[in-house]
């Protein structure tokens, strides 16, 4: 008996070290600087001096007052929205042609090929695109002036930057979302298939019927994460190749609370919108969660 | 048993070891680095938080003092950062000659990409360096004012050169010392390295073309038009960095050129100021480069690294720029150019007062520091030593804003800096633009505004009406202190 209540105390002991670890990790570097982002929104914190004051919702009236503000929101929206229903289809549909191809015996080499964007630093896809999209002596341009076409200011016109920077995204992210995609419909049992075959059904039914419900909760899943991404991924890009502009015109939320707590050293701001981009991640994530909620199979 | 406890063990080692790896990641400072580097170049690895090792410190000199009171720092630390910029790491001469001077004392150099980062760390932590000196774009100096992180350096001003024949306040630019002006007190500390700016051109190849060189707006626009004939356009600007080089090297000079009025009504915040008729000849000048096709277009989406290869490309023939052009792009120029700085900011008539936009690089006193003696060592040695400012001089390519720069060092500047300094000395007059200094919100939406206008998004009457409102919203923010600009 002595043994068994020794060996539950080493259990216990090692449970909780288990759980406490990554729990105390958690708390430290994740929650305590979400609740402390949540106070300096109140505050007018400069980030060099621990003299600031409570200055009430002066920083989110700023905030709201500053269109710069509602155009970041929406470039945002249309960075994600834009990879979602262009980088995605594609993503699914190259994995199903990957996967249920047998003729296409280099599959693996073109999953190494399409997967290599995702692994070089968003820094270094910058700075490449930058270079193609020079107007002068961009390849893009060169193609275009090739076919007859004029020449685009790819990054120095409103009216095309938010498309180009979304072009670089959906570039450097299909290649990850299409392994992952391979992986949700190589799990897909073959004899489903086997039987659909059997009963006639064409391989465009069976992509619309058998694939993509059977693989639905990894796409949701999928767009659920890229919420995430595109706040990491969108700020270098955009950082690098426009830092905004023109004229805001691809001035996204990352790159905007950025410019407050670095140009306007005003971190009190820069936390006000750290706090709304918390909530437009939040609700467009229940949003999708909303939208994409459909039955789910047993396999 | 045995086997599980063992495994038990492993897995919380395992644990233990990658929590503290994890926060092992959190802090340190990236490494130090003598190279020069462009203003775009800190902006791009400004914009990653990681860092690596330890930052470097400049290694003790030996010497052989014989002052009797050359030991009387030995045994003490000077802590200075510096951040990379165009300027390179020029304190590090000054570095070594004070240890040489004063053996047993150490000065260490923090030449650091990240100064703005680590000078956060180390202030909030109550560490911070004695002197600092940071790029303005990352480091706004009134914010650092107001936060109480810098104190008055008056009392600098007041100390002797080493030879003890002047005060230093009487050797450096005094117009300069406008800026950082709180209450009937001095917080910054000007002179060390300013960057020059302007509109630069290759004379060589204006010859070769029988380009003329404008001396008023009459001749710019027929400069635009024989640039045109050759199918060229005679302006282009960084349209990524337009807060800077826009506004701050064309922008600003052109309206102190065209009308000194507005530009001071501007720098008070003058609602009406952006509608006067100063600005709107200033507007049209804007407007006529940009629906005559003057203007090239396609530097609007180009950072200014590539703005500079355009230029040397000779897509355009007038480059707003700063005075570190000539050594930042040293491995670019072709045998065939000569750059050449253009001392005329597009005022309306030959003879018309010219300006140029000054940058200096700043440094500011710590509020802690508990060094003040060698901080005023620091300065003397930097501002009056003439190993010491030759040395630093080598290392920036720039004037010191100290009397007699000209004609002791000159020599040691680059040719386009030199004819640009001489500029100066030949009537040209330096903008500091206070506005940009008081009010960090300001170039971010100027330089929106100039892109938006060049880019033809906006017309003259919609660029100011943007420009009231700017001033209408910073002048109505209570929170944000309002300074005077005496002119």
């Amino acid at each position: 008996m002595k043994h068994n209540r020794l060996r539950t105390r080493s259990d216990r002991t090692f449970d909780a070290a288990m759980t406490g670890i990554p729990t105390a990790v958690y708390v430290v570097l994740y929650l305590l600087p979400c609740v402390a982002g949540l106070f300096f929104s109140f505050t007018n914190f400069g980030g060099y001096s621990l003299s600031f004051k409570l200055i009430g919702f002066a920083n989110y009236k700023k905030m709201f007052a500053d269109p710069a503000f509602f155009k970041s929101i929406l470039n945002f929206l249309k960075l994600y929205l834009g990879t979602v229903l262009i980088c995605f289809p594609l993503a699914l549909g190259v994995a199903i042609i990957l996967t249920k191809n047998p003729s296409i015996r280099e599959k693996h080499l073109y999953r190494v090929i399409y997967f290599f964007p995702s692994t070089v630093p968003a820094m270094l896809i910058a700075i490449m695109w930058m270079a193609m999209f020079n107007p002068t002596l961009g390849v893009l341009n060169r193609i275009l002036g090739i076919f007859g076409f004029k020449a685009v200011q790819w990054l120095g016109s409103t009216k095309t930057v938010m498309t180009s920077i979304t072009l670089v995204v959906i570039w450097r992210q299909f290649g990850f979302y299409m392994v992952y995609f391979m992986a949700g419909v190589t799990s897909i049992p073959t004899d489903i298939f086997e039987s659909a075959t059997i009963d006639g059904a064409s391989g465009w039914r069976q992509v619309f019927s058998i694939i993509i419900p059977l693989t639905w909760e990894v796409i949701r899943t999928s767009m659920l994460f890229y919420i995430q991404s595109a706040v990491n991924i969108g700020f270098d890009i955009v950082y690098i190749m426009t830092q905004g502009g023109p004229d805001n015109a691809s001035q996204i939320l990352p790159t905007y609370m950025y410019q407050q707590m670095t140009k306007n050293l005003d971190y009190g701001m820069a936390s006000a919108i750290g706090v709304a981009m918390l909530v437009v991640t939040m609700v467009l994530a229940l949003v999708v969660l909303k939208l994409t909620k459909r039955e789910t199979y047993e396999m | 048993m045995k086997h599980s406890k063992l495994f038990r063990i492993t897995v919380l080692l395992l644990a233990v070891v990658m929590t503290a790896g994890v926060l092992a990641g959190c802090g340190g400072t990236a490494a130090s680095s003598s190279t020069a580097a462009s203003s775009s170049a800190a902006a791009a690895s400004s914009s990653k938080a990681s860092s690596s090792s330890a930052a470097g410190s400049s290694s003790a000199a030996s010497s052989s003092a014989s002052s009797s009171d050359s030991n009387k720092y030995a045994g003490r630390t000077l802590k200075i950062l510096l951040s990379v910029g165009g300027g390179g790491n020029y304190y590090e001469p000054v570095a070594e000659r004070m240890m040489k001077m004063y053996p047993g004392l150490t000065v260490e150099v923090d030449y650091n990409k990240a100064a703005e980062d680590v000078l956060r760390t180390k202030a909030l932590s109550g560490d911070a360096p004695d002197i600092f000196n940071i790029n303005t774009g990352f480091l706004p100096p009134y914010d650092i004012i107001s936060q109480g992180l810098a104190q008055p350096i008056d009392d600098i001003l007041n100390e002797t050169t080493l030879d003890g024949s002047k005060k230093l306040g009487d050797i450096l630019d005094k117009n300069l010392f406008s800026i950082g002006e709180v209450d009937g007190k001095h917080y910054v500390m000007f002179g060390d390295c300013s960057f020059l700016s302007g509109l630069w051109y290759d004379s060589n190849y204006f010859k070769a073309n029988n380009l003329t060189v404008p001396t008023d707006w009459t001749s710019l626009l027929k400069l635009a038009d024989e640039c045109d004939k050759l199918g060229k356009d005679v302006f282009g600007y960084t349209g990524v960095m337009a807060s800077e080089y826009a506004c701050d090297y064309w922008f600003w000079p052109t309206v102190a050129t065209t009308d000194y009025t507005t530009y001071t009504a501007i720098q008070n915040l003058d609602v009406n100021a952006f509608k006067s008729d100063g600005m709107k000849k200033v507007v049209d000048k804007m407007v006529t480069l940009r629906d005559k096709g003057y203007y090239d277009a396609n530097t609007m989406g180009l950072g200014n690294n590539e703005t500079q290869m355009a230029f040397i490309n000779h897509d355009f023939a007038l480059l707003p720029c700063g005075s570190w052009l000539e050594a930042e792009m040293a491995d670019a120029w072709t045998s065939d150019w000569k750059l050449s700085y253009l001392p005329y900011s597009f005022g309306d008539a030959a003879g018309a007062q010219q300006y140029m936009s000054v940058s200096p690089l700043i440094s500011m006193v710590s509020a802690t520091t508990k060094n003040m003696d060698l901080v005023k060592e620091f300065y003397r040695t930097l501002f009056s030593d003439d190993a010491t400012i030759t040395s630093a001089v080598k290392v920036t390519n720039n004037p010191m804003s100290i009397s007699g720069f000209a004609a002791k060092y000159g020599d040691l500047l680059l040719p386009s800096v030199k004819e640009c300094d001489q500029s100066l000395d030949s009537g040209m007059k330096a903008l500091v633009n206070p506005v940009t200094w008081w009010y960090t919100d300001f170039d971010t939406e100027l330089a929106n505004m100039i892109n938006a206008l060049m880019g033809g998004e906006i017309n003259a009457d919609e660029f100011m009406q943007r420009g009231c409102d700017l001033v209408t919203k910073i002048k109505n923010d209570s929170t944000i202190t309002k300074y005077t600009f005496a002119g």
